[in-house]
């Protein structure tokens, strides 16, 4: 079953002369509970075909089919309730809240959409990270590891189809790194989530079920 | 049309469904409301003097009655159409299709049941998918076992014709018992990894998760290729403190390790040097097994654990592909994982991250 549909999706920035292809006619399926990397060198396109996938942007032209729904079909505030409900997001800063705990910000998707929290879940969740002592503390007394293993809590907390991972080790060094990789596959295949991550590192796209190499705005390997 | 959650509506609904402590309530009701209309008109006629601000009154509590009313139709009818909505998703999820043309992303009540609703559905067919998966999977492992028994057979057949059908000198004979011998073992050899990948693939064992001691596993690995190194002429070395532990099954992870270091052996060449190294992280324990063997390209990294697959200029080697692959399997199913890192010509670096 593909959770997620990619049919020759276009996207470009600036126009004429100086137009920039960032997307130059990307097709890519994504079978559920898959875990795939997407490569390439800074500036071909990955992380905005990333953005696509979680309704972070919006295609020129093409499609994106999520979990059976066309986000191009959907206004911008549908757009919000996806993202909070199917797409979990983990960045290279973090973007944890930093006026709120660990805890609390675990919590904070699950607040956003009123639903009662599935505490043996999250608790699962919690122990598996290692954060089960860290919960009480602020996003800034904690390092780089945790902050983005925190943040991995975050993301699967609201239960969603898809977790996009943008760089997610880019700020930690490589035992840190690997670390966080390593739980990050882990969980997502615990809870058979499908888990789309970019990387520049091939250490850790190795970890893929699939690799997917990008240059210039199109898929080269797939 | 934009509906709220409120927690009234959750109660008229149970009305409905008729709890017995509500009933008698309900049945009361009207009761209530004769009762509360008399006592009302009395008080007003026996206690308000003129008769403007009686009639007044009279209207003022007869259009608080009306509106009541009003508003429990509404509701009732909200509350209908909820159901209603429901019982179209339920129906359509029942004919086992996915509902088009849901509200899933409407910021409504009735699309966040639905969505639960959905969400149940998908774990259903989820299980249902894997199952098909898995007949996939044992049906390609039958083609591919198939496909890998069939040139030791026909070998074997070929050299047995020749001992039969021709008049040989008695070296000659030998060299192709030699030849046959070696087919056989082949074959054993062959059929004893596909016996464990099949299990490995369908799950069907069980892994002894325990904290062993990683040093006592990297002895019982490193001892099953010993031989084969003292043979190539190979300096084994293994850095690893007496008490690192790790989170595994020792008997199958020592068995992936010997798969890496015979793997790490028969790819260094004669007088090269493989070396084990343990780094205990704080989720992750790490061995490193690194060989000065001839390495392996960046676009192969991926492909190494792939079943069957072979690199090119590996065809001399003996082999069939199978034993990055099952390391890879054992370790993944222990919730670890595999990466490497290579250099051509220089050698590679297989690192298995298990559980600390």
């Amino acid at each position: 079953m593909d959770i997620i549909t990619i049919c020759n999706l276009k996207k470009y920035y600036g126009s004429g002369e100086r137009i920039v292809r960032a997307l130059d006619g990307v097709n890519l399926t994504v079978a559920q509970g898959e875990f795939i990397a997407i490569v390439g060198a800074s500036g071909c396109g990955k992380t905005t075909l990333l953005n696509m996938m979680g309704g972070l942007d919006r295609p020129a032209s093409g499609e994106v089919i999520v979990d059976g729904v066309n986000l191009a079909s959907l206004k911008e505030a549908q757009l919000a309730v996806f993202r909070r409900k199917k797409a979990g997001f983990i960045f290279q800063n973090y973007n944890l809240v930093p006026t709120l705990t660990v805890e609390e910000n675990i919590y904070f998707p699950l607040d956003l959409d009123c639903s009662t929290p599935d505490r043996k879940y999250l608790r699962e969740i919690i122990e598996l990270l290692g954060l089960q002592d860290k919960l009480d503390v602020f996003p800034e007394q904690l390092s780089g590891g945790q902050k983005q293993r925190a943040a991995i809590a975050r993301a699967l907390a609201a239960k969603p189809s898809v977790i996009l991972a943008d760089e997610p080790t880019g700020n930690l060094d490589s035992k840190n790194g690997q670390n966080v990789a390593g739980l990050l596959k882990m969980t997502t295949e615990i809870w058979h989530r499908t888990l789309v991550m970019v990387t520049h590192n091939q250490e850790l796209a190795q970890m893929a079920d699939r690799v997917i190499r990008m240059q210039d705005g199109r898929i080269t390997e797939n | 049309m934009r509906e709220c959650y409120y927690p009234a509506q959750e109660r008229i609904y149970f009305d409905m469904t008729g709890h017995k402590s509500e009933m008698i309530i309900c049945r009361g009701l009207p009761f209530v409301v004769v009762l509360l209309t008399g006592g009302f008109l009395y008080t007003v006629w026996v206690w308000v003097p003129r008769p403007e601000i009686r009639y007044l009154l009279t209207a003022f509590f007869g259009g608080i009655c009306l509106l009541a009313l009003l508003w429990t139709l509404l509701q009732r009818r909200q509350i209908c159409r909820f159901a209603d909505e429901l019982c179209v998703t339920l129906d359509q999820l029942l004919e086992e299709q996915k509902p088009l043309g849901y509200f899933v992303y409407e910021d409504t009540l009735t699309a966040k049941v639905q969505g639960k609703f959905l969400q149940f559905y998908d774990l259903m067919s989820e299980e249902k998918q894997r199952s098909r998966q898995d007949k996939q999977v044992i049906q390609e492992l039958v083609s591919d076992i198939s496909h890998q028994v069939k040139t030791p057979i026909a070998n074997l057949q070929m050299f047995l014709d020749i001992l039969k059908s021709h008049e040989l000198s008695d070296e000659k004979r030998t060299e192709f018992l030699d030849m046959t011998k070696g087919q056989l073992n082949k074959l054993d050899f062959l059929l004893q990894s596909l016996i464990k990948m099949s299990r490995l693939e369908t799950g069907t064992f069980a892994l002894h998760m325990e904290s062993v001691n990683l040093y006592d596993t990297i002895a019982r690995a490193v001892s099953g290729v010993w031989a084969k190194t003292e043979r190539k002429k190979i300096v084994l070395s293994v850095e690893c403190e007496n008490f690192v532990t790790a989170k595994c099954d020792p008997k199958w992870t020592a068995e992936a390790l010997e798969n890496l270091l015979d793997n790490a052996v028969k790819y260094t060449s004669v007088g090269g040097s493989i070396r084990i190294s343990v780094r205990p992280w704080q989720f992750y324990t790490r061995v490193d097994i690194a060989d000065t063997g001839m390495g392996i390209s960046e676009e192969n990294y991926h492909k190494v654990f792939q079943r069957f697959w072979r690199g090119e200029d590996a065809a001399m080697e003996e082999g069939v592909g199978l034993g990055l692959y099952l390391a890879q399997k054992i370790v993944t199913r222990q919730r670890g994982y595999i990466s490497v890192k290579a250099e051509e010509g220089k050698g590679s670096v297989f690192s298995v991250y298990l559980l600390t």
